[in-house]
């Protein structure tokens, strides 16, 4: 080898020259450099798998993007499925359903009227980091503050009902409603807006609070931020007993894969799995436990009953008897989701499983679009977000909608411009999807009354009839009036039939076996209270 | 031109390169469907809630008075507040720069010693095996996107060999634990730069272990160590020190996706969370405080240069 001055390559040179002493050297110190480097390596992992192992007991379960946990601001359910680890109410979901019992309240009456609530507090239940016993007046200031329009509470219009609370006594509050409110109860869980907090904490870390919130629930605030782990440990004197781990993380992961793979890797302890896949290698590792059950939400098809085509009721039934829902949950959602039968799933209350049913039935279909005047179908658009499997569930529609003739383009946004698009009421043909708890009305008003539109029934659905069902549910005072009431909803909007209602996503979630006590419930809340780790 | 002329020219040219980048960054943001307002509020947005929520935030004036207030809240050094949270954004982006930091600097130190110690040791023995295996390592290096090599790395070491965590950034108190949980990321981060890095250092000291003065070194019975370290890697660190600046950069665009994959706090996930939630003056204030930093080691990069060849400087 020359150089390009012609010269000798001093490579070459070198190794004609070089002196043994440094060959030797250069060797030495490449093999003792290589030496170093893999003894670096294998300590550093020696010394950090020793330091990583946990020193206490704790639980690990990842969540999402969170703006504040404070009651008055909570809206979300990223925020909601850990605010009740937190937050206490004066009544809760038991664990692993949403029956209401007794929290901070051990008991309560209702007036027969339904207006006037009287809760008795339990005696010697604590605040977190030192403030004090919960009592009346801290009811009467976490309300009032919600109701108050400076606090600008974004759920403030869900407890519009209040006229009034009253302190009786230290351990007696009393709340005034307006009229009736036969879920009154579910707005005080803390799920929302129910968290009774501190005035003192309040207006120690005023904006701040939502990032240094102060309960009295299960486990008390460490740390976190809206983009960082958040961090709670047992509160000791917790009215129910000390929690069962020390410290509970909820790692801040937006990207499921990132998920599932830390899960499998030892570094989660539980997982929600939304995909059908993961699903199938988790349910045969016989080291990790799954639980399912149907979710409280519901997915549906939203169709304008003001606007051909879909005015006509007997398009709107031929939509219905055009798509396969059962092949819709097995191929494209592979199983994690469970058939809708109405406009609300099985797991509300109130339920109503006798009702018009429109099997899958492309020859219907064609008979009912002839009926209709649309003996050639004829063309549309409909409307979904990006998000999940939206876009390929609506994918699978459009195949069915066309086998019988309805030639549907698809428009996908993603959510917030496809939101705004809805919200104008001007779409043929919508998919939206809509989770809330387990009180019917919350289900329903949104979907069926013509006053929450544009935000809600945005296909334009009146039935006079129904409206006044809708008003005479919520001040009903009975569970068996409501009954007898929501029943009759349920028939009636599924013979007018302005929605098609298709699937509930199933609530999944995986765990390792040492997990021990967990309780899945369906709005997929992450109560860690009952939960233990096994040594 | 003297050297604080040549930094003053330097640092004026900053302004309109910044301008430019946050005009565009704010004409993508507000040509995007959707409002942010929506985003926020979510489904209990109603009319009203979005109406007073867009005029709070001063969305409902006319895009050119948006932009001049903009860009003259910027010039004072105001970042605006976030949307989603209300917090300075200024503020939530110090306390997450030093965790890109970490993971950037972590990134280039594993860099720079893989890089430049292969480097080194492919053009001491080139077309020997190891010569080879390092070419091969570095293109893979250059190759592999980030995310692609980040699941590779989490599949081998975190799932399969459980050495390392996936997700975090470890307990801040503890600096062990910190590295603990650097070492995969900064590892992911690394790879591409490493491979830039060896194959410079390899063709650097290539070229310098011809010159004479190297063959001179080595007839004076200099070792074989001094002369590659002191004599020839001194005089090839000019394009390798240069590759290290702009690599540099390049690492705080890797963190975007890095700390996404890996769950970590940071600038890049600030802004991906930013743009997600519509949150215009986060994403803004992201990719300004981004596009300042890569100008800023451009700059420092081009002063080291000029320290380390006195040619650079006479000029």
């Amino acid at each position: 080898m020359k150089s390009a001055l012609g010269k000798v390559n001093v490579l070459e040179l070198k190794s004609r020259t070089k002196t043994i002493k440094g060959g030797a050297e250069m060797s030495r110190l490449t093999r003792f450099g290589f030496f170093a480097a893999v003894v670096l390596v294998i300590g550093m992992v020696f010394i950090m798998n020793t330091q990583a192992q946990a020193k206490e007991k704790q639980v690990r379960y990842p969540n999402g993007d969170w703006k504040s946990m404070d009651p008055a601001f909570i809206t979300g359910v990223i925020e909601s499925y850990v605010a009740m680890n937190i937050h206490a109410g004066l009544v809760t979901w038991d664990y692993g359903t949403t029956k209401i019992i007794p929290d901070l309240a051990e008991s309560w009456d209702v007036s027969q009227d339904g207006t006037l609530y009287t809760f008795k507090l339990r005696k010697g239940a604590k605040f977190h980091k030192g403030f004090g016993e919960v009592t009346a007046d801290d009811v009467k200031y976490s309300f009032d503050r919600i109701l108050d329009p400076k606090t600008g509470a974004y759920l403030a219009k869900t407890l519009s009902m209040v006229k009034e609370i009253k302190v009786v006594d230290k351990h007696t509050v009393q709340f005034v409603l307006e009229k009736p409110f036969a879920p009154f109860l579910m707005r005080l869980t803390s799920f929302k807006t129910g968290g009774i907090v501190p005035k003192a904490a309040v207006e120690k870390f005023g904006d701040k609070f939502g990032l240094n919130p102060v309960g009295a629930g299960p486990f008390e605030w460490v740390s976190g931020t809206p983009r960082a782990d958040m961090v709670l440990k047992a509160f000791d004197e917790y009215y129910g007993g000390r929690a069962k781990v020390d410290k509970v993380v909820f790692p801040h992961i937006v990207d499921d894969s990132t998920a599932y793979v830390a899960f499998e890797a030892g570094n989660l302890d539980l997982v929600n799995v939304q995909d059908p896949e993961i699903l199938k290698r988790y349910q045969v590792d016989p080291k990790i436990e799954i639980q399912s059950r149907p979710g409280l939400n519901i997915n549906y098809l939203v169709m304008n009953t003001e606007e051909k085509p879909f005015s006509d009721i007997k398009v709107r039934q031929a939509v219905a008897h055009a798509i396969d829902k059962k092949a819709l949950i097995e191929t494209v959602l592979k199983g994690l989701a469970t058939e809708l039968t109405g406009p609300m799933p099985s797991g509300c209350d109130f339920y109503e499983p006798n009702v018009a049913n429109y099997p899958y039935d492309p020859a219907m279909a064609k008979k009912l679009l002839t009926e209709a005047g649309y003996p050639n179908g004829f063309e549309t658009t409909l409307y979904t977000f990006i998000w999940g499997p939206a876009v390929n569930v609506v994918t699978a529609i459009q195949g069915m909608l066309k086998q019988v003739g309805i030639n549907a383009k698809i428009q996908a946004d993603e959510p917030t411009a496809n939101f705004e698009k809805v919200w104008t009421g001007k779409t043929p043909i919508a998919f939206f999807r809509l989770t809330r708890a387990s009180e019917p009305d919350d289900y329903l008003s949104i979907q069926l009354d013509p006053a929450s539109f544009p935000q809600w029934n945005f296909g334009h659905y009146k039935n006079p009839t129904v409206t006044d069902l809708l008003k005479q549910g919520i001040t009903a005072t009975t569970p068996s009036k409501r009954q007898e009431i929501y029943s009759t909803i349920q028939k009636t909007v599924m013979e007018d039939l302005p929605n098609v209602w298709l699937y509930s996503d199933n609530v999944t979630t995986a765990y390792h076996k040492y997990v021990k006590g967990f309780k899945l419930d369906a709005l997929w809340t992450k109560r860690m209270y009952t939960v233990d780790i096994a040594e | 031109m003297n050297g604080l002329t040549y930094l003053g020219k330097r640092l004026l040219l900053f302004i309109p390169t910044l301008i430019g980048v946050v005009s565009l960054v704010f004409l993508i943001l507000h040509a995007t469907p959707g409002s942010p307002a929506t985003r926020v509020l979510g489904e209990h947005a109603t009319a009203e809630s979005i109406a007073e929520f867009e005029h709070r935030m001063g969305l409902d004036r006319p895009l050119i008075e948006q932009y001049v207030d903009f860009i003259w809240s910027y010039a004072r050094g105001d970042f605006g507040k976030s949307y989603r949270t209300g917090e300075p954004v200024l503020e939530q982006i110090l306390s997450e720069l030093p965790y890109t930091f970490h993971l950037a600097i972590a990134g280039m130190f594993i860099a720079v010693l893989f890089g430049v110690t292969i480097g080194i040791i492919s053009a001491v023995k080139p077309n020997s095996i190891f010569d080879h295996l390092g070419r091969v390592f570095a293109l893979l290096g250059v190759s592999m996107p980030v995310f692609w090599s980040g699941m590779i790395l989490i599949i081998l070491f975190a799932l399969n060999l459980r050495w390392f965590p996936i997700i975090g950034v470890g307990d801040k108190n503890d600096p062990l634990d910190i590295l603990y949980h650097l070492v995969l990321p900064a590892t992911t981060i690394g790879l591409f730069s490493t491979g830039v890095i060896m194959r410079m250092t390899r063709s650097s000291m290539l070229e310098v272990l011809e010159q004479d003065y190297i063959r001179t070194a080595f007839s004076k019975g200099i070792s074989d160590v001094r002369v590659y370290l002191k004599h020839a890697l001194r005089n090839a660190a000019i394009p390798i020190v240069t590759i290290i600046g702009l690599s540099f950069g390049g690492l705080l665009g890797g963190a975007v996706l890095t700390e996404t994959v890996f769950a970590r706090n940071g600038i890049g996930k600030y802004l991906v969370d930013a743009i997600t939630w519509k949150d215009y003056p986060a994403a803004q204030g992201c990719i300004f405080t981004i596009s300042l930093m890569f100008l800023v080691l451009n700059l420092l990069t081009d002063l080291i240069y000029g320290f380390l060849d006195p040619r650079i400087r006479r000029e």
